[in-house]
């Protein structure tokens, strides 16, 4: 019984994707579709091939997810440093609200022009816009996470008279610990969508070098293969960090 | 130091008044409180729900000081919890990322490891959990939870045990069992106990003397010792007649309210 109910699982979860790609291939097969906005799914799939041949595939990957890697660390360490101080501060909490409430609205993007004046073309100013692509998530989840914490369980900790560092140490970080993996985890995705802004910067590597300079020739099979990609290696990285949450949160 | 006192009052309450302020009126709570407990003693308070007892409770506790009046320990204001006064909850409030032996040794100072190890192993034997050390809160019932959570508040060594309705979010039969279980505990440690409820059962059968609370504003309305001999039998004639004063004193209450609509 049950195998016959995980077959229809599978179903459903192929039909679309299947559908898509037929409805695709037929799109391009009859010329429905300028060849150029849309190649079918046996181009793309060639390309992608080539790409893994000609081993710039791997290369490009690797150097987007070093540069992602690189931002996100800084920011989930500042993140959550920063969080844990504003969220147990009232007095800091005031001091900061303003210009985060300034600062969080504004997308990565803009801040491009600014990063490249500040840290030039080189990976820094890429490093910065991808840390500020994944900051403000940790950062906002850690501070609602330590705002959250279930006051009857303060109560106790108070009754208990625990002296302040245990209590930050075996109380608050625990019980916020739900919420900083969430926000670890949007903060990891927000980096990675940041990957192609960021390497609009005059980049000579990565995957969104990849994506844009293939735009520019007009190679959109490439195009397609290096979104394709973002895609599935964010959402890797975002599985792997729910395995960890779960590893971690065992309450 | 007092040298009329003849008895020792490990608590002393005297004109105890609080107010909350809702929506700019102020709403009396406890009015005019007056009471003090003994050494050793079992003290039973009870009141519907609104009267004001689980406050006094928190008050006693050191949790809430915005009250006029005196509250005493010993002689000395109560101004802040202490490890002197444990306290148990309606709920457990168990911390669920620790296990049973964590939560309880959770508020141990100054102990070696083995030490530590050994006072959990007491206090579960003494509420009869032995050898769920390792469980996890949410693995356990509520009445284990709840039994977990008194074993944390008595391994602290308090010299007062404040029970807030703690066995009100229990079925019956495991409230008996518990009932059985904290007079276990209150001989074998011989503490002071202050147990608030609304069960009346449960006040006259636990308390050796039961206080009785009237409806918000919460004031003390009569206080009764209860003479009769441990352990109590729970459908014994005197038992049933110290029960019936109670349920008295809260149906004249009621008959109150029913003038005043007519």
């Amino acid at each position: 019984m049950h195998k016959i109910k995980d077959f229809y699982k599978i179903v459903e979860y192929l039909i679309l994707p299947v559908t898509v790609l037929i409805v695709w291939q037929i799109l391009f097969k009859t010329g429905l579709v300028n060849p150029i906005l849309l190649l079918g799914p046996g181009k793309v799939w060639h390309s992608f091939i080539n790409l893994i041949e000609a081993g710039t595939l791997y290369k490009n990957i690797g150097m987007s997810i070093l540069r992602v890697l690189e931002g996100f660390l800084i920011a989930s360490v500042s993140g959550i440093f920063l969080g844990i101080i504003v969220g147990l501060s009232k007095h800091f909490d005031r001091i900061t609200n303003i210009v985060i409430q300034i600062i969080r609205p504004i997308p990565p993007i803009a801040w491009i022009p600014l990063a490249i004046l500040w840290f030039g073309i080189g990976e820094n100013s890429k490093i910065y816009i991808i840390l500020l692509g994944a900051f403000f998530p940790i950062f906002t989840n850690v501070v609602e996470g330590i705002h959250r914490v279930d006051k009857k369980l303060i109560e106790v900790a108070y009754v208990l008279e625990i002296p302040k560092g245990k209590f930050i140490r075996k109380v608050i970080m625990p019980s916020s610990l739900p919420f900083i993996m969430t926000g670890i985890r949007l903060g990891l995705s927000g980096a990675w969508m940041c990957v192609v802004a960021a390497e609009l910067i005059a980049s000579t590597s990565g995957v969104g070098y990849m994506i844009s300079d293939a735009r520019q020739l007009s190679q959109t099979d490439v195009v397609i293969v290096g979104m394709l990609i973002i895609g599935v290696i964010g959402k890797t990285m975002d599985v792997l960090l729910l395995k960890l949450q779960r590893s971690l949160v065992k309450w | 130091m007092n040298m009329d006192k003849l008895t020792e009052d490990r608590i002393l309450i005297r004109n105890l008044n609080k107010k909350f302020v809702i929506n700019r009126k102020s709403v009396p709570v406890l009015e005019n409180i007056n009471l003090h407990v003994e050494k050793s003693q079992f003290i039973s308070i009870i009141g519907s729900s609104g009267c004001g007892k689980s406050t006094l409770l928190r008050i006693i506790a050191g949790l809430d000081n915005d009250y006029e009046g005196t509250v005493e320990m010993d002689g000395e204001k109560i101004l802040k919890p202490s490890l002197k006064i444990g306290i148990v909850f309606q709920e457990h409030r168990l911390f669920p990322w620790f296990t049973v032996s964590e939560n309880i040794s959770f508020g141990l100072r100054d102990k070696s490891y083995s030490e530590k190890k050994e006072i959990v192993k007491q206090h579960l034997e003494l509420v009869g959990l032995s050898g769920f050390e390792d469980a996890y809160p949410s693995q356990l019932s509520g009445g284990m939870s709840q039994r977990v959570s008194i074993a944390r508040a008595l391994a602290n060594n308090p010299e007062i045990l404040l029970m807030d309705e703690p066995f009100g979010a229990l079925d019956a039969l495991t409230r008996i069992q518990m009932q059985e279980q904290c007079l276990k505990i209150w001989e074998t440690k011989k503490i002071t106990i202050i147990f608030v409820t609304h069960d009346i059962d449960e006040a006259v059968y636990l308390g050796d003397k039961v206080i009785v609370m009237s409806q918000r504003p919460g004031r003390i309305k009569k206080v009764i010792p209860i003479k009769v001999k441990r352990p109590r039998d729970r459908n014994s004639y005197d038992f049933l007649e110290i029960r019936k004063l109670i349920y008295e004193e809260f149906f004249s209450d009621q008959k109150e309210i029913v003038n005043y609509v007519i």
